[in-house]
């Protein structure tokens, strides 16, 4: 189930809220569990069953863990988990792909079809996490196989992330306040999550969908760069507001999740943008990956094996595809250069220059990330290069035709927000009724027309991809 | 925070709430008791049903991907949600193009994608035409029948200039495959009849297209009519009656016609275009049968109320499989047309000239080949007409004798 569908809004969340909220303190947990397996029953029950397997690994990994006093058993536990964890993502995510490759190389082998249960990487890191906490720190270790199941299985961060980790919400889950303030927070925050699916990412995914599904030769470069551009926009704003709608969800039950995103757009270098990009997957291998690899606090080769170890990972963890493979490689390439060549430099230009610099090397990023394939990514790079026959029509209408998503898009990247509200702040000092008006009540008020407006498109439209379902 | 931002923030927090609770309960009502429905009139398609439950559905997912459509469909406020979401987009953002129909001041055209169609492939694609048209035209020779392939532009072709520059409209496609199939089926002796040649002899006026619909207006189909048997007359040295305007009279409904593109706008783009009928002043009695079963005898679906939209299905009910018009003079020659909606103008105007005529939709109709019904009826005149969009598609109408 997806969160911007008829079914969800309509009918489970009212449903789910109404009885989470009668029921008694201590069966709110075995309600939201209950709800979060039928809200991923809806890919499949087999796929249920293939979560709850997971479950019980992690579950018995974490027991292992945890309990045991022998340091040899503790490790096999996370020996077990990493195995299982892995092995299951590799066969559903990966095996295709490689015995695909396989195949081209020559080789007799079947490639079988398999389906990739929507959100397998995100809650085997979760659970994958889980196990290496407690193996890191015994007082997280969560014996109440229920209330594992339910870190496991949240249904708001379940399919498309924050991935988030055990220690982040281990106290929500067992004494958290389901609170007044929160609740109303979270709605504000789901509605406005919302609006960037359905209002913004989900129109300029059709400008970008067309440039990228035109015959390479005949793709003119100004439909090209709008393509990519309108592309760089979409997956930020379908993918933070799939995180705004997880952490707005969480929040109405009473969870606090971590940020995901904080205007990555706005860096002005690669590094500062994966520190603004889905933070919760780049932490995640930062701390269970490239520390545990020695990190930075080692010498210069071993600090790039790390690197290239953490960006091998992370494009491959994005998809099977040497589209995703090239695309993690082209980020090891920007951010060695930045580490070790020329970082210091790039901090003497103009901050404009950086912006540039960024946003470009951002952008090419994504049209590797974009490309069915290597091939396809390169011509279309030609494209934006101006390499094939000049022509306008394209690009002209997908400007005429997105104008105002594209410019509500652009403002929306800025932190535009953060420094209303802190003006909206200074502004009200002293005055309650002015303050409670400004800073809760009209964002609410806008917040709630955004979220009429994306209930229209909702049940008026019918495209509707979240594109981090497929990692 | 003091104890009055408190106090009013508290407030502020149950304001929101029960809004968002009150939007949620609401909507939650109308999902549980308003009527659910089968069709949705502007999109022009049913909605989807409410699933059969099966486990093996349940197991793989395909369960709940239909209950998802359906409850999509049935989405409290879709239709007045639908309607606003196109006034928006329409009058407020004032979009170029809006669910697919490209707007402007005097017309909507269709948008048509970018690569649409692929211009290297028109060679083969008229000869695998001219290949089919050919078995066909032989398939009618063998009962004595003339056949003629009669090429009428769509909307997008007729008003291509109207086209803003941006935007694509085929005209290389269209010209190359025009001139790509008139040359193949020249060479092959198939009969070609291009009615876009015939409108530009006249100027191309612009009455000769709709400004809300794909088709052309009654009088195109007038003039496809008479092209038809003029051609048929001098070819055969027949004499059927060639329709004119001295037959009858054109006369407008009042009713708004409700073409597919205002359609696609859920009728919110005003027009004063009307539909005509041609009210023969010597009318000719007929039987009519659709799929066998007998009809009433009339050719024009007329609306029961002024108020009530009119569709292009006006013009012989829609598209029908199969069609038979029998006006019983047996001394007259008979007919057969075959082909997409836009045969149903043309056969308003066509059957008072002959005994007999007949009407395939080959995209609906499958009881026998196209060559087993020429050789079972034997009509005098076989035709098929297509428009400049499917004209070198060999499926459906497009298909050979024996397909």
């Amino acid at each position: 189930m997806v969160f911007s569908s008829v079914t969800f809004f309509v009918w489970f969340l009212p449903v789910l809220l109404a009885v989470y909220f009668f029921a008694r303190r201590e069966l709110r947990n075995p309600v939201l569990l209950a709800f979060s397996l039928i809200f991923y029953c809806w890919v499949g029950a087999k796929y249920l069953a293939l979560l709850l397997v997971c479950v019980a690994v992690n579950y018995l990994c974490g027991l292992m863990a945890g309990l045991s006093k022998r340091d040899r058993v503790r490790k096999l536990s996370v020996v077990l988990a990493s195995a299982a964890g892995l092995g299951i993502l590799g066969y559903y995510k990966y095996a295709g792909f490689a015995l695909g490759e396989l195949r081209a190389l020559g080789l007799r082998v079947t490639v079988p079809e398999i389906v990739m249960p929507i959100g397998i990487s995100f809650y085997t890191f979760q659970g994958l996490s889980y196990v290496i906490d407690v193996y890191r720190d015994r007082s997280l270790l969560q014996k109440n196989p229920l209330n594992m199941a339910l870190y496991a299985a949240l249904f708001p961060q379940l399919v498309a992330g924050p991935i988030v980790r055990y220690s982040t919400v281990a106290d929500d889950i067992q004494n958290r306040r389901e609170t007044a303030d929160k609740f109303a927070s979270g709605v504000v925050r789901f509605c406005f999550g919302m609006g960037k699916k359905m209002l913004i990412a989900n129109a300029l995914a059709e400008a970008a969908d067309a440039a990228f599904a035109r015959a390479p030769g005949s793709l003119g470069a100004l439909q090209a760069w709008v393509g990519i551009i309108a592309y760089t926009f979409q997956i930020y704003f379908d993918f933070s507001a799939y995180s705004d709608m997880a952490i707005g969800l969480g929040r109405i039950f009473g969870f606090e999740f971590l940020e995901n995103f904080n205007y990555p757009y706005i860096s002005r270098s690669v590094t500062e943008f994966w520190r603004r990009w889905h933070i919760s997957l780049s932490s995640w291998f930062r701390d269970y990956v490239y520390i545990p690899l020695g990190g930075s606090r080692c010498g210069k080769l071993r600090q790039l094996r790390n690197l290239a170890v953490v960006w091998l990972l992370t494009g491959l963890w994005h998809g099977a595809n040497w589209t995703f493979i090239l695309w993690g490689a082209w980020y090891l390439l920007l951010l060695t250069g930045e580490k070790f060549l020329w970082g210091e430099a790039l901090k003497k230009l103009p901050s404009v220059l950086r912006h540039l610099y960024t946003l470009l090397a951002v952008v090419l990023g994504w049209v590797i990330f974009r490309a069915d394939s290597i091939s396809h990514a390169v011509s279309y790079l030609k494209a934006m290069l101006g390499f094939n026959e000049l022509n306008y029509a394209g690009g002209g209408y997908y400007i005429l035709e997105y104008l105002p998503q594209l410019l509500i898009a652009a403002a929306a990247s800025l932190p535009i927000r953060d420094a209303v509200r802190a003006r909206a702040e200074r502004l009200t000092e002293g005055r309650p009724f002015a303050r409670v008006l400004l800073i809760r009540l009209v964002p609410a008020a806008l917040g709630f027309a955004v979220l009429g407006l994306s209930y229209m498109k909702l049940a008026s439209g019918s495209f509707n991809p979240f594109i981090y379902f497929q990692f | 925070m003091d104890d009055r931002e408190k106090k009013l923030s508290a407030g502020a927090d149950r304001l929101i709430i029960a809004a968002f609770g009150a939007f949620l309960a609401l909507l939650l009502a109308v999902g549980i008791f308003r009527d659910k429905g089968t069709w949705s009139y502007y999109e022009n398609r049913s909605l989807a049903q409410m699933p059969d439950l099966s486990a093996g559905e349940v197991i793989s997912g395909e369960y709940f991907k239909k209950l998802d459509d359906y409850l999509a469909d049935q989405a409290p406020g879709r239709s007045i949600l639908l309607k606003l979401d196109t006034f928006i987009d329409l009058r407020v953002l004032r979009r170029p193009v809006v669910n697919e129909v490209v707007v402007k001041d005097d017309i909507l055209l269709p948008f048509l994608p970018f690569d649409m169609f692929d211009t290297s492939g028109i060679p083969e694609a008229a000869a695998r035409m001219t290949e089919n048209l050919t078995s066909v035209r032989d398939a009618a020779a063998s009962v004595g029948a003339a056949f003629y392939y009669v090429a009428v532009p769509c909307q997008y072709a007729y008003f291509e200039d109207d086209y803003p520059r941006y935007l694509n409209n085929n005209a290389e496609y269209t010209a190359l495959s025009r001139a790509a199939l008139k040359t193949s089926l020249e060479s092959a002796g198939v009969g070609y009849i291009d009615m876009g040649e015939v409108f530009a002899g006249l100027g191309s006026p612009r009455e000769l297209g709709s400004t809300v619909d794909n088709h052309y207006p009654l009088y195109g189909g007038l003039l496809t009519c008479r092209e038809i048997l003029e051609r048929y007359n001098a070819d055969t040295g027949a004499s059927v009656h060639v329709p004119s305007e001295s037959d009858g009279v054109f006369r407008q409904l009042p009713n708004t016609y409700l073409g597919s593109r205002n359609r696609k706008l859920m009728g919110l783009w005003t027009n004063d275009e009307k539909l005509t009928y041609f009210d023969l002043y010597d009318p000719v009695p007929f039987r009519r049968w659709d799929w066998g079963i007998e009809h009433e005898p009339t050719v024009y679906a007329m609306p029961g109320d002024p108020g009530q939209d009119v569709t292009y299905s006006f013009y012989m009910g829609g598209d029908m499989s199969e069609t038979v018009i029998d006006t019983d003079r047996d001394s007259l020659p008979s007919i057969l047309i075959y082909g997409d909606s836009f045969t149903n103008a043309v056969e308003c105007l066509m059957y008072p000239s002959f005994n007999v005529m007949r009407s395939l939709d080959l995209r609906h109709y499958t009881d026998m080949t196209l060559g087993e019904y020429i050789a079972e009826y034997k009509s005098d005149l076989v035709v098929c007409i297509r428009d400049y969009e499917s004209l070198l598609s060999p499926v459906y109408n497009g298909r050979g004798a024996d397909n």
